[in-house]
């Protein structure tokens, strides 16, 4: 007995920051159902590197080189993705930037300004790119990648828990604006996730002290992500918009 | 895809070998709910109060290739669970999943109409009768180290639908129980999370005295939500893909609260 619960088989994505981490999870994932995907970053050699994995694997992926916080860069990335596989029908918003924990007075006007410039302004470039493509198609499925912070706030992080909380607002925002175009826009705050980026930190007494606020005993895999990025992507979800979901191993959320 | 690869990753969605009770499910998101289930491969216990319609709903089941058994069961009736529990695991060796969809309605009664008994019975049938039937469960699931229940709440809950005081509050303490569990039974590996409907259209949704075009009139997404919408956000979070969620509460609501 053959059941096709997620019928996105044949769809073409676009993963921002999909070059490692959470971002090279989601693309793998998306391609093993059959999803084409163009897996956009700044490191080519990462991004490169996956697409590569992809195709080895008999999957459909292609890489290209994008600065998601460039708004030329952007739209050069939807008409090349429209070009190669002739649509767009998933834009995962994943590419971000986080910081070294630092006290809020201490951040510098270029850090704050860099950090809303990645980690929210560009997920509206991108959308604001894709958006006529779904709307003419009436299809569409946006995820953004928020996190935890934009939920609870980040003690040392504010600059970081600021543009994840304005992720949720401009995905609620834009949810509205589409839905009659049928297209899903939702968000998922990401929990402290085994990631490249996480292993660059004091990794041990970090995730430690994470360990205590989570119940489920582990922290967060680039798979537990994908899986949810995945049902977000496709047809099960089709009456879900405008929604936060936090896959966090039950870890407080006021949700 | 490499079979390997793919085999592995398709399992997260797949339910094969799994055993799922789903609570009323004669009818609406429960049947649809039972049938998704038993499509990907569950073996499934289908009860409802009416027995009738549970038992056509496993020949549907039973049509489609699937594995399902029907049993009567009233959700406040401690009896009722305790064998319609006893059926399932003689029948399928075992409970992974339990879907406590079973519930009434109030009827669109507003303060003033309400009596302490109307009260009492709508919050036995989906507060207690959730309650209960989990609580009935879990020893099997905490042996076994796995499990995934899913409350079937509703937007009312979270006051963003019109609906009765006793029945927001039924279903806004399945919310708070099915949080509070969720801190205590990690540590089994069990998950259990809230699905919080939004308008679908079902034969509760259909109120006497209200028109249909009244009630989808105004929303915000191009149609109304299905059986199907919320059956398979049942399925995501009782899937292996859910693994790391446990106490949150989904919507599929087609943006109705924004």
């Amino acid at each position: 007995m053959e059941y096709d619960y997620l019928k996105i088989s044949g769809n073409v994505a676009i993963v921002t920051g999909g070059g490692r981490g959470i971002g090279r999870g989601i693309a793998i994932a998306l391609a093993r159902f059959g999803v084409k995907v163009i897996i956009c970053d700044i490191q080519d050699d990462w991004g490169e590197k996956v697409a590569e994995e992809i195709r080895k694997a008999s999957g459909i992926a292609q890489y290209c080189h994008c600065d998601v916080a460039d708004t030329a860069q952007d739209r050069a990335l939807v008409e090349t993705t429209v070009q190669t596989f002739g649509t767009i029908d998933i834009l995962v918003n994943n590419a971000g930037i986080g910081s070294v924990p630092i006290q809020f007075q201490d951040i510098t006007d270029e850090e704050w300004d860099r950090m809303l410039q990645v980690d929210l302004t560009a997920p509206f470039y991108l959308c604001r790119e894709v958006i006529p493509y779904m709307r003419a198609k009436k299809h569409g499925k946006i995820i953004n990648i928020s996190s935890g912070s934009g939920i609870i706030g980040d003690e040392f992080c504010a600059h970081y828990a600021t543009a994840k909380a304005g992720v949720i607002g401009f995905t609620q925002s834009i949810a509205k604006e589409v839905a009659k175009d049928q297209i899903n826009v939702n968000a998922i705050a990401v929990p402290t996730t085994q990631t490249p980026i996480l292993k660059e930190t004091d990794y041990d007494t970090f995730v430690e002290d994470e360990l205590k606020d989570i119940p489920w005993g582990r922290i967060g895999t680039p798979e537990d992500i994908a899986n949810m990025v995945l049902y977000l992507s496709s047809d099960a979800s089709e009456y879900v918009t405008g929604q936060v979901l936090a896959p966090n191993g039950g870890r407080h959320t006021p949700l | 895809m490499k079979e390997s690869v793919q085999k592995s990753m398709f399992d997260y969605f797949r339910l094969e070998g799994q055993t799922a009770i789903v609570t009323g499910s004669g009818n609406g998101i429960g049947r649809a709910t039972a049938i998704m289930l038993a499509d990907l491969g569950t073996n499934v216990m289908v009860c409802d109060i009416d027995e009738d319609s549970a038992v056509k709903v496993t020949e549907e089941i039973t049509q489609r290739g699937g594995a399902a058994i029907a049993n009567k069961c009233d959700v406040t009736s401690l009896e009722e669970i305790r064998d319609t529990i006893a059926k399932t695991v003689k029948a399928f060796g075992n409970v992974d999943i339990l879907v406590n969809n079973a519930a009434g309605f109030g009827g669109g009664k507003t303060f003033d109409k309400m009596t302490y008994d109307e009260w009492n019975r709508l919050i036995r049938i989906n507060l207690t009768g959730s309650y209960m039937f989990t609580n009935e469960v879990l020893p099997y699931m905490v042996k076994k180290q796995h499990g995934k229940i899913c409350m079937v709440s509703s937007g009312a809950a979270l006051g963003y639908d019109f609906s009765d005081p006793h029945y927001a509050a039924s279903k806004a303490g399945m919310i708070g129980l099915a949080k509070e569990l969720s801190q205590e039974l990690a540590k089994y590996r069990i998950n259990i999370n809230v699905l919080g409907t939004g308008l679908t259209d079902t034969r509760m949704a259909h109120l006497p005295g209200r028109s249909w075009e009244d009630e989808t009139k105004g929303l915000l997404w191009y149609r109304v939500g299905t059986p199907q919408d919320q059956a398979s956000a049942i399925v995501f979070l009782v899937s292996e893909a859910a693994e790391y969620i446990t106490g949150q509460v989904l919507c599929p609501n087609g943006g109705a609260w924004l």
